[in-house]
C-alpha cells in the first residue's frame, strides 16, 4: 500500500501546507529494515539496573504470568513495574503527552525516534470523533516522574499522521509524529524504528513503556515485559500489561545488551483490538513495516531536524 | 474499513454527587477495539468519550488516586456514562 504523509494544517489554519508525499520507492519484498543507526552505541549505554529489569533477546520459553487480575488489558495479574531511574536509557526516551484538542484534554505516551521528533499514535495527535480533529497542542514530558521533569517540558502544534489513518481511521496506520522546534537528545540515544520479517519477530523477548491514567496518572512511567505472541502483517500482539494512557507507547526489542532499542509496534490497543478468531488474550500494536520506517525517516529529516 | 465510534457523554461524581474535576476516564475492557487513551474531565467531571457499540468496563481515577468503575452498553445512541468514585 502506497502511504503518504499527512501534516496538521498549520496558520492560516485552513491553508493545507504540510502535506508531503512518502517517497515512491517500492518498499522490500522481505519485511526487513532498521533506521540506520547514527553513531555508536556508547549513548545508549544501559545500567546495570536497567541491564537486569530489561528483557533482551529471544527465548523459546514464555514467561509465566500469574493469577489473573480481572482487568483485561491488564492480563493475569498486573505486572507492569514503575520507572523512578527516568534520566536514564531508555526511560529518558519516552514522554508523558498532554494532549489539549478542540473537544478537550487527553493522557498519552510517545518516544523520540531523531533529536526533535517525537513519534506516537496516531490518535494522540489526530481523532475526529474522539479530539473533534488534529490537537491543537501537545505538552510532552521526557522522563516525567510525578512532579520531577529532568529534561523539562515541550510544547508542540506541529503534527504529522499518515494519509491511512486520517481519512479513514484505519488502526494499521495509527502512528504520527510531533516536531519539536529544538533538539532534546542527541541521534546516537534515541530509539531505532525496525521492520522485522515475522520468523525474526516471533521469539523475542518485548518491551512495552508508558504513562497510563492508572496507576499513576498519566505522570509515572510503567514497565512490563514478555514474549511476541502473535504476528500479523500490519500488527504484533503481545501479552503485556497496558492501560489506558499508553497509547503511543513504544514496544521494543533488545538484540543484545549492547544495542540500542529498537521499536517495533507502536502500543495502541488493548484485548478488544484482537481479533476473536485469534483465541488469545493479548494487546496489541501497529507493527513497524518497511512503508513505516520510511516515513518516520522522511519525518526525521522533516523541516527542523 | 468504518469507524464505527459514537461519541457518549459521561460524568465522574463522588459519592455525594459531586463532579471530580480533572479526572482520567480509560477503558479497561470490552467487546470491541478502543485506543489506549485517556480521557480527562473537565473542572466539573464531565468528559465525552467516543466507542464502537459493545460491552465495556469503563473506569475512572481522581487526581488524588480514588477509582471507580462503570458497567457500560454503547449502542448507536448518545447515551450517558456515569462513574461514581469510591472513597
Amino acid at each position: 500500500m502506497q502511504i503518504a504523509s499527512v501534516s496538521k494544517p498549520v496558520a492560516p489554519k485552513n491553508t493545507e501546507t504540510g502535506a508531503v508525499a512518502m517517497a515512491s520507492k517500492p518498499a522490500p519484498a522481505v519485511t526487513e529494515r532498521v533506521l540506520a543507526d547514527e553513531g555508536d552505541a556508547k549513548g545508549a549505554t544501559l545500567s546495570d539496573a536497567a541491564k537486569r529489569r530489561l528483557v533482551i533477546g529471544k527465548s523459546q520459553t514464555p514467561i509465566v504470568p500469574p493469577p489473573d487480575s480481572g482487568l483485561e488489558t491488564v492480563l493475569f495479574a498486573d505486572e507492569r513495574t514503575r520507572i523512578v531511574s527516568t534520566d536514564q536509557q531508555p526511560w529518558k526516551l519516552i514522554c508523558a503527552l498532554e494532549i489539549d484538542a478542540p473537544w478537550g484534554q487527553f493522557v498519552g505516551t510517545g518516544w523520540f525516534a531523531g533529536p526533535r521528533t517525537v513519534i506516537t499514535a496516531g490518535h494522540c495527535v489526530f481523532d475526529k470523533k474522539q479530539m473533534g480533529g488534529w490537537a491543537d497542542k501537545i505538552t510532552l514530558t521526557p522522563g516525567r516522574d510525578r512532579e520531577r521533569k529532568p529534561f523539562n517540558s515541550f510544547t508542540s502544534e506541529r503534527f504529522s499522521s499518515i494519509n491511512a489513518w486520517i481519512e479513514r481511521q484505519d488502526p494499521d496506520y495509527d502512528v504520527a509524529a510531533i516536531h519539536l522546534d529544538q533538539d532534546v537528545f542527541p541521534a546516537a540515544e534515541v530509539f531505532r524504528v525496525g521492520a522485522l520479517p515475522d520468523a525474526e519477530l516471533r521469539d523475542y523477548l518485548i518491551n512495552v513503556s508508558g504513562y497510563p491514567a492508572s496507576p499513576g496518572g498519566g505522570t509515572e512511567l510503567y514497565w512490563a515485559k514478555n514474549r511476541i505472541r502473535a504476528v500479523e502483517p500490519r500488527r504484533i500482539y503481545y501479552d503485556v500489561d497496558t492501560s489506558g494512557g499508553q497509547s503511543g507507547g513504544p514496544a521494543y526489542i533488545y538484540p543484545d545488551e549492547n544495542s540500542r532499542p529498537i521499536v517495533v509496534g507502536i502500543h495502541a490497543y488493548g484485548v478488544g483490538g484482537t481479533p476473536v478468531s485469534m483465541n488469545l488474550r493479548v494487546n496489541s500494536a501497529p507493527r513497524i513495516i518497511p512503508e513505516v520506517v520510511t516515513q518516520i525517516q522522511a519525518w526525521l529529516a522533516g523541516p527542523g531536524n | 474499513m468504518s469507524d464505527e465510534r459514537i461519541l457518549h457523554h459521561g460524568r465522574v461524581t463522588d459519592r455525594h454527587g459531586a463532579g471530580v474535576g480533572n479526572a482520567l476516564v480509560y477503558v479497561v475492557q470490552g467487546t470491541a477495539s478502543t485506543p489506549e487513551i485517556a480521557v480527562k474531565c473537565d473542572a466539573a467531571g464531565h468528559f465525552r468519550l467516543a466507542l464502537p457499540p459493545g460491552h465495556f468496563r469503563i473506569e475512572a481515577r481522581s487526581m488524588a488516586g480514588a477509582i471507580g468503575a462503570t458497567e457500560f452498553e454503547a449502542s448507536r445512541d448518545d447515551e450517558r456514562i456515569a462513574i461514581i468514585l469510591d472513597e
